[in-house]
């Protein structure tokens, strides 16, 4: 037995390892493309799962018959930004506020390949390195086709609506190229959507699952159904449902005056 | 012949070690033909001060032009970024400025698992190819390993928690800029007593230390540009290897092969302290 070894060249051996490392590597390749259909709610780590606005997110998701599943920044950055593979991303308040740059870039790297992104409120503002704003207006601003969170005294922190205290949002510029479905008080957009690249986004400026926590879940349910209905490929749950978000989404007014 | 009969030296080979002995042995004493009395390394007031001026007028100089300089590898770098459609743009944040990656452009920061499996192919078969490389290459055999271990590390950072990547190539760019300047600081002084101390003349003295500046002046701009163009083709996955083994320990490497190919240049009778003008 210790003859075999011995006879085979110590170079055979680094070609046989080298070639059995390279069929792995294949292997995990094929693997990471398996196509899916569900929505993704992205969150930072293992640990944000257990926050309530998380669960929010995934209870008004389950209750309007959503299929969306919890997915970790590392995950979706290993995933290679294939957008067939994903039917929509959530970017969801309160639990994402910091983003790194790789992440940044791999969303706009999404939108741009066709997929459908949903921002939210303070999501990805911060940097990881710090937890600082990480530059002048959020990094997100050009996929939302709106200016927000700009940085400075009077615009880098959320504003409560007059009409309605608790309901807070970020100042904004106005739109570039967005369509804003509604507006605050003040002029600020409260929701949009924007085509970028050959995917949308849409931008609540809201911080819908936190609301959700505090009893308002109207929102969060409206919002998540609507950016639902915009999918190509919806999930089947959705499918038997009357094709109405945008009016459902309109819907939102019920403020009594506050948003128009 | 006998084999234990090619061991004992001859006549003529136990001369031939002795008079290389002696060599050997005059050498080490510093009485060496080539070093004539009054041709040794001795420093004058004269001397030092020169020495002073060659280390201290350059630093200067490069202190008081670092705005300018900076302001001139920018434009070089945007220059080129604009014919290269790469995403970079300038800020200015008070008096100073910067180059900014743009974040937002849908370049391939993040590496695809396509990317991933190349870069892993290359790594496994360049590592592997350290096994064909003859005895005479060995300096190149752990060179292409060590690069192959960095870019290793690397795969495996980017397969596990690549969201945890804290750096950005805005970062890169300014400290691979900001680690150039300060190497360039550093030639002057490092030139002044490997160089200037030398039996040379004058102007050759001034010449060089002033060529190899411009030359890093031009290069290091150009390289921080090639860095651009690699993380913006081949994604972030080789900023790692970019900045460890391309950055400035290669600014360092260029320096030391320039001055060794300035240093056999100088003729003989270099090693001295008079200055020849």
């Amino acid at each position: 037995m210790k003859r075999l070894p011995r006879a085979i060249p110590a170079r055979a051996w680094v070609l046989l390892v080298a070639l059995l490392l390279l069929a792995g590597l294949a292997a995990l390749y094929q693997a990471s493309r398996k196509p899916g259909a569900a929505i993704v709610l992205l969150v930072p780590d293992e640990a944000a799962l257990a926050r309530p606005v998380t669960r929010a997110w995934l209870d008004a998701a389950k209750e309007e018959g959503l299929s969306v599943v919890t997915m970790t920044d590392d995950a979706f950055l290993r995933y290679g930004g294939d957008g067939r593979g994903i039917s929509g991303v959530i970017l969801p308040d309160t639990v994402h506020p910091q983003a790194s740059e790789l992440l940044v870039n791999q969303l706009h790297r999404y939108v741009q390949a066709g997929g459908h992104l949903f921002i939210t409120f303070d999501a990805a503002l911060l940097n990881t390195q710090d937890g600082r704003y990480a530059a002048d207006q959020s990094r997100l601003s050009r996929l939302a086709g709106v200016p927000y969170a700009m940085r400075g005294a009077q615009n880098d922190r959320p504003t409560d609506d007059p009409e309605r205290p608790g309901q807070r949002h970020f100042r904004t510029g106005s739109a570039q190229g967005a369509i804003v479905l509604l507006f605050s008080e003040r002029g600020d957009t409260i929701v949009s959507q924007h085509g970028y690249g050959q995917g949308t986004v849409l931008f609540a400026n809201l911080p819908l699952g936190y609301l959700k926590t505090r009893a308002d879940p109207y929102p969060l349910h409206r919002l998540l159904s609507h950016f639902a209905s915009h999918l190509p490929r919806a999930p089947d749950a959705l499918r038997d449902r009357p094709a109405t978000a945008s009016a459902r989404a309109l819907s939102l007014v019920h403020d009594g005056g506050a948003a128009r | 012949m006998n084999a234990a009969r090619q061991l004992i030296p001859g006549r003529a080979q136990h001369e031939a070690i002795e008079a290389a002995r002696a060599r050997l042995d005059e050498a080490r004493s510093g009485a060496g033909a080539p070093l004539e009395a009054g041709t040794r390394l001795r420093l004058t007031p004269l001397t030092v001060v020169e020495l002073l001026l060659m280390a201290a007028l350059p630093c200067a100089a490069l202190l008081a032009a670092k705005p300018w300089l900076m302001g001139f590898w920018h434009s070089m770098i945007l220059w080129w970024s604009e014919r290269l459609a790469l995403p970079l743009g300038l800020v200015r944040t008070g008096d100073s400025e910067s180059l900014e990656w743009l974040t937002s452009y849908a370049g391939a920061l993040v590496p695809s698992p396509a990317t991933g499996v190349v870069a892993a192919a290359l790594v496994i078969g360049g590592f592997a190819s350290t096994w064909w490389m003859s005895d005479r290459q060995v300096p190149l055999k752990y060179l292409v390993r060590l690069l192959c271990v960095v870019q290793a590390s690397a795969l495996l950072f980017f397969m596990f928690v690549p969201t945890s990547f804290p750096y950005s190539m805005t970062g890169h760019l300014a400290s691979l800029l900001n680690a150039g300047y300060y190497l360039m600081l550093a030639i002057p002084p490092l030139l002044a007593l490997g160089w200037g101390v030398l039996r040379i003349p004058l102007h050759q003295k001034l010449l060089y230390p002033v060529l190899m500046l411009a030359y890093f002046a031009f290069m290091l701009p150009h390289k921080a540009l090639l860095h651009a163009v690699v993380v913006q083709h081949f994604s972030a996955l080789y900023m790692p290897l970019l900045y460890l083994c391309f950055g400035a320990v290669l600014d360092l490497m260029v320096f030391v092969a320039l001055y060794s190919w300035l240093a056999s240049r100088a003729p003989p009778l270099a090693l001295g302290a008079g200055v020849a003008r």
